[in-house]
């Protein structure tokens, strides 16, 4: 107990407090204001709670965490601030309320019950600042610390099925907003042709970015001329690499065949170009989307930079993704010689998706309820039976158990779902189970694994709404 | 819709690329009168040519087609100029590092060195000669350094000189066939030429036989034995054929393999390891010597090898290049010393600089702004065709301009000055705002007034430059100098509005200077001198101030003659002190401050005060912010602000959950009454992929239908 008193009396006039610590016992707007006036505060300890500061201030001497906080106080940056602070708070409640209550003295009690009114005022006060507050950096320890992350377990399923060519008729039937707008962007932007023109002949590179498809405009100055030569390349077609790229220059051009390795191609087609000699005065190159997914490899930017670097080269490109800078090291930068021009104009990226498969649509890696429903529609009675037997017993496990499982957890044994389907006739041999197991296998509408026992477990990769979904189209094709 | 008539190339897109050749136009038609072929075609007699490289004619299109190329063609010239002047200057800095690279190579195997006292000991091990180049942190800029110095090797040494670079060099057996390769290689460019230039059939039997080898097969291209091999054949033949005098002009020099290892941090150490080993263990046979680009510390080379290997090299440092020093380089041969090129204004100027000491410390890519300011100077500014030009052109210009360019004149900042300085003269104005003929009979005095403002500002500019340096050198401890380097002297001097001599730097200098002794004095008006007497322009044009200095100099003689007796040097006069001779000095020295003051005062005024300077000084800097320091991302944000599914998206934790967005999105869609269920689902999808694209959000597998939040700062 006397030791206890002296650290309290030692501190007691002067606390320095780091900024986190302060918010905590500080009304909100001055929380505010150290947030202003950056980083370290030494402050006197004052009402409503003074009494308490002096607990506050014992206890940071007996929680080496927070003594340890309190030395490098300085170093407390922003980005740790909101990620840890909620769990600062706790820990620091807890314990406060802890020594609290080790002294049993009756205004120590009251205290207690203040500090808990303050408390609750303010984690309210604290959420509500960090809600207003936008700071990126903040929000993104708040979203991953572990609480924050949950969504709920609602599936696209409940949806109704979409085709890729319905939604693209769909998306083109829909009206085009703003277009005079947009044509009188576009009518300006062309207005910068010229200016393009000669940068790109004084050896710079143009790099367009900006939100919107840019592909109208580029396409415009390609054409705007004819009396230049232009390759076009087409980035967003996920078949371009930059096999195709080195190859069509090479076929187009130097009229031969590519041979050898990437960099030997580009080699000689940079030697073509700087040849005195050469027939073509200036090649443009128009790349459309050149941050394309496939396209994303250090070899490509670096043979795209040695051949952008040649000065009978011009290359005027279109990048969207909003990181694009990651893309090109402090080399390929150098050979580049960007000019960045923004180029904001708004259109859809009519051409450019109609390539991609979206992730919200039926794609070649994930199983869709259409394949399967598909599949099944064209076998028979009993091999549908077997189907059917299997998803039901993993609908059926999915329910049982009170977490989200995944479908590969409720699969089934290869001798349990034999025997359940001899059971109810839809085989009657171990051949004709295997021949019904091939054939969904070779349409991959099922999946099998070897279980810690070593027995098979086959299950359908997919969740269990899914599957539902699934079961009943299969009644109604047994109805029929 | 402004590319409906287009519709046909925008919707047709079923190949990778699309060429387009140019269209062999009717020549009936004389705007397209060129044909693929056609010798005119891109030739400057082309009417068209300059239009079609993509020059606009300024002045609301009023600009005669004359001036339009000129300005192109100016462009050029100047461009030229400036951009040999700074390759110059940088080469000047860069050769004393060369010349030690080169002397390296050349003593690393000669008798005195330690090397062969090992071997006379008799121990068991071999050193590789290696230097340490230290480059800086700039690797573009070392790429082009080591390719300098990659030819100035290959020009006077008879070495076989190899660059490895470590994109070549992902595991040993490519690292070893690189070596094997460019060796090889460059001896057969060798002994093509001297069969070119001699026409002797022996190499080519030679040469057979070194094919043949691979051809049998018995070695791999990445043997270090092929390589072994053939250095020693080489070296034999080197000793008793005589064709080798041709190519070797020195014999006391015997070839060594000189490999360059550009990016060092790059590399996989591991894989380096194992090859410095190999060319340890062959270096009886093959005399190699090792340059090592370093771009960070010598720890890195501590760390990446294992004390093993760094036994097996004799190690010599080598600083290639400062950064720093480079661009003082620059700045003083465009800005301070460039009189008749195009200048960075006060803005450009304080991006450029920034950017390179705060950002990336990149020679290339400052020279590469600066190239774009040029151009954009003269791409822009119609009245840029009378910046830096001597009289004569200056008389044929006067020719070209036509009345919009001296309206445009009329409108510059700098000139509505000096008309208003000509106020009380109410005629002069007039006739400076309204006769034509008398305004061109000024622009001779008035362009040529910024030549010689040029000038003299370097002249002063790098008095004040001896005059810290002196200070720096006094070291004496009453005096408190800061050291600038000449590109912050410069940025002080186009950053202060009213000057680089009411900068706090020079007062305190000045205020300093007067505190110096006589030897130091003479010192530096001994500096001065020399520096006048080999300036051209203060020969002839200084001549006063020439005289004035070498009078003080003079007279410092004088005092320092009749008392140097009792002294070694005189002080200047301090507060309380009386005495004769030290009043002499420090009237003197007085003198000479307000000499300097004076001086500094008028030559070193902002270049803002100079009439016409618009011409020669490029001032958009927000031009080059955009073109070079572009925000994509702040970019995309901004646009997207307007966007329904992207307002959303904000609100969301890491993980957003695709339905809930959808219902969400459909929510507010169908606040003004029901839509399409297929149609909110359309732009629902059509959304969602242009935001994955952007790089907002991404698929991933842990949840069913989730989406992954991929950013959040604003």
């Amino acid at each position: 107990m006397f030791t206890k008193n002296k650290i309290i009396s030692q501190s007691n006039k002067e606390i320095q407090v780091p900024l986190h610590e302060v918010n905590v016992i500080i009304e909100p707007f001055e929380y505010e204001l150290k947030q202003a006036y950056k980083p370290t505060v030494t402050r006197k300890m004052h009402n409503p709670i003074r009494k308490t500061s002096s607990r506050i201030a014992s206890l940071r001497a007996y929680n080496p965490f927070v003594v340890n906080k309190e030395n490098d106080s300085d170093d407390e940056g922003t980005l740790n601030l909101r990620g840890g602070k909620k769990r600062r708070v706790g820990t620091f409640e807890r314990q406060l309320r802890k020594v609290l209550k080790e002294d049993n003295e009756e205004e120590e009690e009251e205290k207690v019950e203040q500090v808990q009114v303050i408390k609750s005022k303010r984690t309210r006060q604290v959420i509500a600042v960090h809600e207003r507050d936008e700071k990126g950096w903040e929000r993104y320890f708040a979203d991953h610390s572990a609480s924050s992350a949950r969504t709920s377990f609602h599936t696209l399923s409940k949806l109704p099925a979409f085709e890729q060519k319905d939604l693209i008729e769909t998306i083109n039937s829909l009206p085009l907003k703003h277009q005079d707008q947009l044509d009188l962007i576009s009518k300006k932007y062309e207005t910068l042709f010229s200016q393009w023109y000669y940068q790109l002949r004084c050896g710079f590179n143009i790099i367009c970015y900006g939100y919107g498809s840019k592909r109208g405009i580029l396409e415009k100055f390609a054409r705007a001329r004819d009396d230049i030569h232009v390759l076009t390349i087409n980035g967003f077609m996920p078949k371009t690499t930059l096999k195709t790229i080195l190859r069509d220059i090479i076929q187009g051009y130097l009229n031969e065949q590519p041979r050898g390795s990437m960099e030997q191609q580009t080699k000689n087609i940079v030697t073509y170009f700087s040849a005195p000699n050469c027939e073509i005065d200036k090649l443009y190159l128009v790349f459309h989307n050149i941050d394309a997914p496939q396209l994303r490899a250090e070899q490509t930017y670096h043979c795209l930079s040695i051949i952008a670097s040649c000065p009978n080269i011009c290359l005027i490109a279109s990048t969207d993704h909003i990181n694009i800078g990651l893309l090109f090291d402090q080399m390929t930068t150098s050979r580049f010689n960007w000019l960045w021009f923004e180029l904001a104009t708004f259109q859809p990226h009519k051409i450019e998706h109609s390539f991609q498969n979206s992730s919200l649509m039926s794609s070649e890696s994930e199983l869709s309820p259409q394949a399967v429903y598909h599949v099944l529609s064209s076998l028979s009675q009993r091999a549908r039976g077997v189907f059917k037997t299997l998803i039901e017993h993993q609908i059926a496990e999915a329910e049982k158990s009170s977490k989200h499982l995944k479908p590969k957890d409720t699969g089934i044994e290869y001798n349990i779902l034999y025997d359940k389907c001899r059971r109810e006739f839809h085989v009657n041999s171990d051949n004709t189970f295997r021949g019904h197991l091939t054939e969904f296998r070779d349409h991959r509408i099922i999946q099998s694994y070897r279980s810690a026992y070593g027995t098979d477990i086959l299950y359908v990769p997919l969740d269990s709404d899914r599957l539902k979904g699934i079961a009943e189209k299969l009644e109604e094709l047994g109805e029929d | 819709m402004t590319l409906n008539g287009h519709q046909d190339f925008l919707d047709s897109v079923s190949k990778e690329s699309f060429q387009m050749r140019p269209r062999p136009t009717p020549p009936a038609s004389p705007r397209k009168s060129k044909k693929k072929g056609d010798s005119t075609k891109g030739s400057e007699n082309d009417p068209f040519y300059f239009e079609n490289i993509g020059l606009e004619r300024l002045l609301d299109g009023k600009e005669t087609p004359e001036a339009m190329q000129l300005r192109h063609w100016e462009y050029e010239r100047k461009w030229s100029q400036m951009l040999s002047s700074v390759e110059k200057s940088l080469l000047i800095e860069n050769s004393a590092s060369f010349n030690d690279i080169v002397s390296f190579v050349d003593n690393s195997y000669s008798s005195n060195e330690i090397e062969t006292s090992f071997q006379a000991f008799g121990l068991p091990y071999r050193e590789i000669p290696t230097a340490l180049v230290f480059t800086g942190i700039n690797s573009p800029d070392n790429e082009l350094l080591f390719t300098q110095i990659a030819q100035r090797l290959r020009e006077t040494r008879s070495d076989y000189v190899v660059m490895l670079q470590s994109k070549d060099c992902g595991s040993l057996k490519m690292t070893m066939k690189c070596l094997n390769d460019q060796v090889l290689d460059s001896m057969n460019d060798y002994e093509n030429q001297d069969e070119m230039n001699d026409a002797d059939a022996t190499d080519e039997v030679i040469f057979d036989v070194e094919n043949d080898k691979f051809a049998e097969g018995h070695l791999q291209r990445y043997d270090m034995e092929v390589l072994a091999e053939w250095y020693e054949d080489k070296r034999k033949k080197n000793n008793d054929a005589d064709f080798w005098k041709v190519s070797f002009k020195d014999k006391s020099l015997s070839a060594k393999v000189v490999v360059l290892i550009q990016d060092f941090e790059v590399f996989d150490p591991s894989v380096l390891e194992d090859f410095i080993y190999i060319c340890s263990q062959y270096q009886d046979r093959v005399k190699f010597v090792f340059l090592l680009g370093i771009a960070t510390t010598i720890n890195a080379l501590q760390q990446a090898l294992p004390s093993s290997i760094l036994n097996s090299l004799r190690m010599k440092k080598i600083q290639l290049q400062n950064s720093e020093r480079c661009l003082d380089r620059i700045v003083t041969a465009v800005q301070v010393e460039n009189h008749t090129g195009i200048k960075l204004g006060k803005m450009p100027y304080k991006y450029l600089h920034e950017t390179f000491l705060l950002y990336n410390y990149s020679v290339s890519s400052y020279i590469s702004k600066l190239q774009y300011a040029v151009m954009h100077h003269f791409f822009s500014n119609p009245l840029s065709i009378l910046a830096g030009i001597d009289d004569q052109e200056l008389l044929s210009r006067l020719s070209i301009l036509s009345e919009d360019h001296l309206e445009a004149i009329r409108m510059q900042k700098s000139f509505m000055k000096y008309v208003e300085a000509q106020l009380p003269d109410s005629d002069e104005v007039r006739r400076l705002l309204e006769d034509n003929a008398y305004l061109e009979s000024l622009l001779p005095r008035l362009i040529k007034g910024i030549e010689q403002y040029h000038k003299k500002f370097s002249i002063a500019f790098e008095f004040l430059w001896i005059l810290q340096q002196t200070l720096i050198d006094y070291k004496d401890p009453k005096i408190n100098v800061d050291r600038k380097t000449k590109h912050s002297l410069y940025y002080l001097a186009i950053q202060e509005d009213g000057g680089l001599c009411d900068a706090y730097h020079t007062q305190k200098l000045l205020v300093n200077l007067k505190k110096i002794d006589s030897s130091c004095l003479s010192d530096l008006l001994q500096k001065c001198l020399e520096f006048l007497y080999t300036n051209h322009y203060a020969n002839s044009c200084l001549t006063q101030e020439m005289s004035e200095i070498e009078n003080f100099s003079v007279r410092l003689r004088d005092i320092e003659q009749t008392f140097i007796s009792s002294k070694n040097a005189l002080f200047p006069l301090t507060h309380g002190e009386e005495e004769s001779t030290n009043t002499l000095y420090t009237i003197l020295l007085e003198q000479v401050r307000e000499f300097f003051d004076a001086f500094f005062k008028y030559n070193l005024k902002h270049y803002s005060t100079v009439t016409l300077h618009e011409v020669v000084y490029y001032e958009n800097e927000k031009l080059l912010k955009h073109m070079f320091s572009a925000h994509p991302r702040a970019a995309t944000q901004k646009a997207l602000d307007t966007c329904i599914l992207y307002k959303m998206y904000l609100e969301f934790g890491k993980m957003i959950n695709m339905y809930d967005w959808l219902m969400a999105f459909k929510s507010i869609l169908e606040r003004d009454g029901p839509i399409d269920e297929k149609e909110i689902q359309a732009r629902f999808i059509s959304g969602v992929t242009e935001l994955q694209t952007l790089g907002f959000v991404k698929s991933t597998s842990r949840k069913a239908d989730h989406f992954q939040r991929l950013t959040w700062a604003r």
